[in-house]
């Protein structure tokens, strides 16, 4: 684990500057978010409280203006970060947690069923993820744990990939045969040696599975498909703003689609970042 | 003789395809809690035995396995059965449905594709360096910006300083067009109707913005990353080293290599988006496919949402036939 990291940060030192100013930019970005939620939760109107003022415009008191019910817009969008991230970070975590080890396994050991899941996973690869998704979101209804299970679905091909590949070349590596010569196990051998491998790899698309699944939250509650009023989500507040844009009421769905970009942006410079660093290697060559 | 055979197999592989994304489908569907005959009833709670009845009509009391083989059986003949919340043949419905979004989907591609090449093109010839650095964010962030938010943002600037663009649907109310193709541009090309042509364009003009921007970003950022890997192989050195001028190694040598999984990607998201770009549809009250699933989802027509589906995986198949066939005779390292 500490070998895997040293040697990213050898790669980091020596990196281009733009994939530094990614990875840094990306970092600061999601700090912004944290301090938004924050900061909000502590000092900031309540997202659910409702004032007389109903769709006024962006002032020094509601500085995001308030929405068709006379919320203050700009607590709903820092809180609104929370349901986000956390429906993100499940699905993001489920996926890596169904698709890695199988794509371990199935790269390690070859042969027969490597063939078979590989079929599957392609299949399921092909398959349009939002779909799914909002199959699931319709007929359980929604929520936390079904949105991002929802959502994850379309993930787990990709972890699958990522990782066979790397057992594929790692497994024929002299220190990988060298282990299994000193009587090894096969499991210690996946789970301790060449999934640590993949960290990096994995770490990075992490970053950007939970950009792309911030995108589909939204784009569920956009649909109305997403979490049930009143609890603040970018995606479903902004749908209903949408309703008054006529009127010249921009407000209510501009700002949560900037913190939809914001924190999409945030994530997928981290997972760019990370991708262009670990193209370097230690001698600063690209590859 | 040789192609035609690699077509034949290529198609027999598309039905395993097809079968296996309507069996999630189905599983889906009948796996998870929601009972169909309720949800179709809606308001109109029925008794006890009235559901029963229903149930019976629709065979939804048979063993699942004997649902599933009847609906494979049905999928195999072509027979996508009958709507119940529309009451007509799902097909039909796809059917009318489907030129509003083949139309959004042609003109985006249009878009995004010359577009796409172009700006990568720019980006990777000059790699490092300022024009480079602001393609690179320019479509990372058009990348992360959701298409409803720019649609709508669209939207309110129309409304407010340019009420020229209409903000919804394919045509105004008091404009009629005799349908040919159901591609209403192309139609009204072919009845000469100057009127609708303007109109029907000026409907386009935000939905293919908006969508038509998503799709050349990520082709901008593919191309770009191909562009470079190309232009970084031994051929193109030496083809350098022989004196060949730097455009044409470009263009000759570089460009042809790079293009090519781009078309792949191209053509596979041109599938994707027939079979409904959702978002963008719903954002503009574009009346295609995308909406139809949604209106069949919300509903619980399971017929409906089974029929677009399976339309979808066949269309997804097809294009991957035909990228396949096009790599084919594109790159000569291709064996059949």
């Amino acid at each position: 684990m500490s070998e895997t990291l040293k040697k990213f940060l050898r790669r980091f030192a020596i990196a281009s500057k733009s994939s530094k100013l990614m990875l840094i930019a990306g970092i600061l970005l999601i700090f912004l978010i944290v301090f938004l939620y924050t900061y909000t939760s502590f000092f900031g109107y309540s997202p659910l409280d409702t004032t007389g003022d109903l769709l006024s415009p962006p002032d020094n008191e509601h500085i995001m203006g308030t929405d068709q019910l006379g919320r203050d817009i700009f607590s709903r969008v820092c809180i609104g970060s929370g349901s986000s991230l956390t429906i993100a970070l499940i699905a993001a975590a489920f996926s890596l947690i169904i698709g890695s080890p199988i794509g371990a396994l199935s790269g390690y050991f070859a042969g027969k069923i490597d063939r078979v899941l590989s079929v599957i996973f392609d299949a399921l690869y092909a398959f349009p993820g939002i779909i799914l998704a909002i199959l699931i979101a319709v007929m359980i209804g929604p929520g936390v744990t079904t949105t991002s299970l929802a959502i994850s679905v379309e993930y787990i091909p990709q972890y699958f990939r990522i990782v066979r590949g790397l057992a594929l070349s790692l497994k024929e590596r002299p220190f990988v045969e060298a282990l299994r010569a000193l009587g090894a196990r096969s499991r210690n051998l996946i789970f301790q040696h060449i999934l640590i491998y993949a960290i990096p790899s994995i770490l990075a698309l992490i970053m950007l599975n939970m950009g792309s699944a911030i995108l589909a939250v939204s784009g569920l509650g956009f649909l109305g498909l997403g979490l049930p009023p009143p609890t603040p989500e970018w995606g479903t507040d902004l749908g209903r703003g949408r309703d008054f844009i006529t009127m010249g009421v921009w407000w209510a769905s501009a700002f949560p689609g900037l913190m939809i970009v914001i924190s999409v942006v945030a994530f997928t410079l981290i997972g760019e970042g990370i991708n262009e660093i670990l193209r370097t290697t230690t001698t600063g060559i690209k590859v | 003789m040789r192609l035609r055979e690699f077509i034949f197999i290529r198609l027999l592989m598309t039905i395993p395809t097809v079968l296996l994304l309507a069996t999630i489908v189905f599983v889906v569907m009948h796996v998870i809690p929601g009972d169909p005959v309720v949800a179709l009833l809606g308001s109109k709670v029925g008794s006890e035995k009235q559901i029963e009845v229903i149930r019976h009509e629709l065979g939804l009391d048979r063993p699942i396995y004997v649902q599933y083989v009847d609906y494979v059986g049905n999928i195999v003949r072509g027979n996508l059965g009958y709507s119940l919340v529309r009451n007509r043949p799902v097909i039909q419905e796809i059917l009318t449905h489907f030129p509003a979004t083949l139309e959004l989907t042609l003109w985006s591609m249009l878009v995004a594709i010359p577009l796409g090449i172009y700006l990568g093109v720019v980006a990777a010839k000059r790699e490092g360096g300022k024009t480079d650095a602001v393609i690179r964010m320019g479509s990372l962030i058009r990348w992360c910006i959701p298409v409803f938010w720019l649609g709508i943002m669209l939207q309110v600037f129309a409304v407010m300083y340019a009420p020229f663009f209409p903000l919804s649907g394919r045509l105004s109310a008091q404009l009629t067009l005799d349908k040919i193709t159901g591609l209403y541009v192309l139609d009204s090309i072919l009845t000469g109707n100057t009127a609708t042509f303007a109109d029907a364009l000026k409907h386009l003009i935000l939905p293919v913005f908006t969508l038509g921007t998503a799709m050349a970003a990520s082709i901008t950022r593919l191309a770009r990353a191909n562009i470079i890997e190309v232009l970084g192989e031994e051929y193109i050195k030496v083809t350098r080293l022989k004196g060949c001028p730097e455009n044409i190694v470009f263009q000759k040598h570089a460009l042809p290599n790079a293009l090519i999984p781009i078309l792949t990607y191209a053509g596979l998201q041109t599938a994707m988006l027939m079979g409904g770009a959702m978002l963008t549809e719903t954002t503009f009250s574009w009346p295609g496919l995308g909406r139809l699933l949604l209106f069949a989802v919300g509903y619980r027509d399971f017929n409906l949402i089974q029929g677009c589906v399976v339309f979808w995986a066949v269309i997804i198949s097809v294009f991957n036939l035909i990228v396949d066939i096009l790599y084919a005779i594109i790159d000569p390292r291709v064996r059949f």
